[in-house]
């Protein structure tokens, strides 16, 4: 092998005292790739020992700051927002089911209430079967803590204009009721009486 | 869930990264990862986890790469606060890409291939707006650093030691930089030339004819110490 070649061998060792048997065996016969083998050896080590550098102490925060820098603060959302945000969901829902559902009321007709609606045809909503009336469990003092201060009284809701109905379908029963405009967003708490085809609303958590 | 997705407010993710940066250290070493100590886990788990929002496994490749890297782009620039910031805008370069690593090859290659581009870059740059540096020609007419002086009377070993410091620094920058990047990443960084040639994205034959090219200059510059 060449003198050429050998060199390329010792240059391409992956350390300097690594040499390949043949490249070895050649630097022990040749001077010139000898003295080849010992400065690729004293250059390879001057520049491993040529002193490191070290990140400062502060890198990491540093960094920090830049990364803040690059991801300014969200601004956080205030409650009304966030009830505006929900509201507005509640009503494109609600919107969409009217629209394909009724037809929109003229502005000169009465507000409807929840006693006037008129019982669907038996053709249309199907009362598997009767249950007799109860008084129902009163609304638990949990339930009332849990629907907000300002919520409207029962007989409030029963004046208030309708804006959809919503059928409620159950184990053993069937029916559908009319809710007021101030349900939408909302979660309403309902008392029915099945027997009568109609609900009302007691509470909302609105 | 999209609604809600596109409801959250930008930043929010990144933030709570940045937020994790404050805990200590030892508190984000105890953190466990897919069962395993964050110091036990592989670059490439690290990575995983950055991509999933965990800000420890972010401090820990940090971390561990901090000084290689400082050190890589020091003998690239020749410049310590240059250096420092083109390392952090290594790391924030993994941090930003984390969604597109694949660990086809690994990690340390692939952080070597963005701090080579950065400071190639960067010497691009300054060949192109033609930076001076402090410096002066000596009686040769070879262009000498100057570093100022600190007062200090120095013993002869460290004045030898530094002289030699300043010599192999100033022997480097001279390079090319196409030479300069991959005789540091194979002698100084002591990285495999089939590593050196996937940063790169040259051929390893390549890689070693230019590290061959770079010794051979080298050499020459720095034969009074060989």
């Amino acid at each position: 092998m060449s003198c050429k070649k050998i060199r390329k061998l010792i240059d391409e060792a992956e350390r300097p005292d690594l040499l390949m048997p043949e490249a070895a065996r050649h630097v022990e016969s040749c001077p010139a790739c000898a003295e080849f083998a010992r400065q690729r050896a004293a250059l390879r080590q001057l520049l491993a020992s040529s002193g490191r550098v070290g990140a400062p102490p502060d890198f990491q925060l540093r960094l920090k700051r830049r990364l803040e820098e690059l991801t300014p603060p969200a601004p956080a959302l205030s409650p009304l927002w966030k009830l505006a945000a929900a509201a507005a969901a509640a009503m494109l829902v609600i919107g969409s089911a009217l629209l394909l559902r009724s037809p929109q009321q003229p502005p000169n007709r009465p507000a409807m209430t929840a006693s006037s609606i008129a019982r669907p045809e038996p053709a249309q909503i199907q009362t598997p079967q009767k249950i007799a009336d109860k008084k129902p469990a009163a609304i638990s003092k949990a339930a009332r803590r849990r629907a907000r201060p300002s919520a409207p009284r029962t007989e409030e809701l029963d004046a208030m204009p309708r804006a959809a109905l919503v059928l409620v379908r159950g184990q053993d029963v069937e029916y559908e009721l009319a809710i007021p405009a101030i349900s939408i967003g909302a979660q309403p708490i309902f008392y029915g009486a099945p027997s009568s085809g109609s609900a009302r609303m007691v509470k909302t958590s609105f | 869930m999209r609604f809600w997705n596109r409801l959250a407010r930008p930043g929010v993710f990144k933030r709570a990264i940045i937020e994790g940066m404050t805990i200590a250290t030892d508190q984000a070493r105890a953190v466990e990862l897919g069962g395993r100590s964050i110091e036990s886990a592989s670059d490439h788990q690290l990575v995983a986890a950055i991509r999933d929002g965990d800000e420890a496994a972010f401090q820990e490749i940090v971390r561990r790469y901090q000084n290689q890297i400082t050190n890589f782009m020091y003998r690239m620039l020749d410049d310590y606060d240059r250096s420092v910031e083109l390392a952090q805008e290594t790391f924030i370069r993994i941090y930003t890409s984390a969604h597109r690593y694949k660990a086809d090859y690994s990690f340390s290659t692939y952080i070597y291939r963005i701090a080579a581009n950065l400071a190639i870059s960067e010497l691009r740059r300054r060949r192109r707006r033609k930076l001076i540096s402090l410096s002066f020609a000596d009686e040769d007419g070879e262009q000498v650093q100057i570093d100022p002086p600190d007062g200090k009377p120095l013993p002869d070993e460290r004045l030898i030691e530094e002289e030699r410091r300043r010599a192999v620094a100033r022997a480097i920058k001279s390079l090319p930089e196409k030479y300069r990047v991959a005789v540091v990443l194979r002698d100084i960084e002591g990285l495999s030339y089939e590593e050196i040639a996937r940063a790169l994205n040259l051929s390893e034959g390549t890689v070693k004819s230019r590290i061959n090219r770079a010794r051979n200059l080298l050499r020459e510059k720095l034969s009074a110490y060989i």
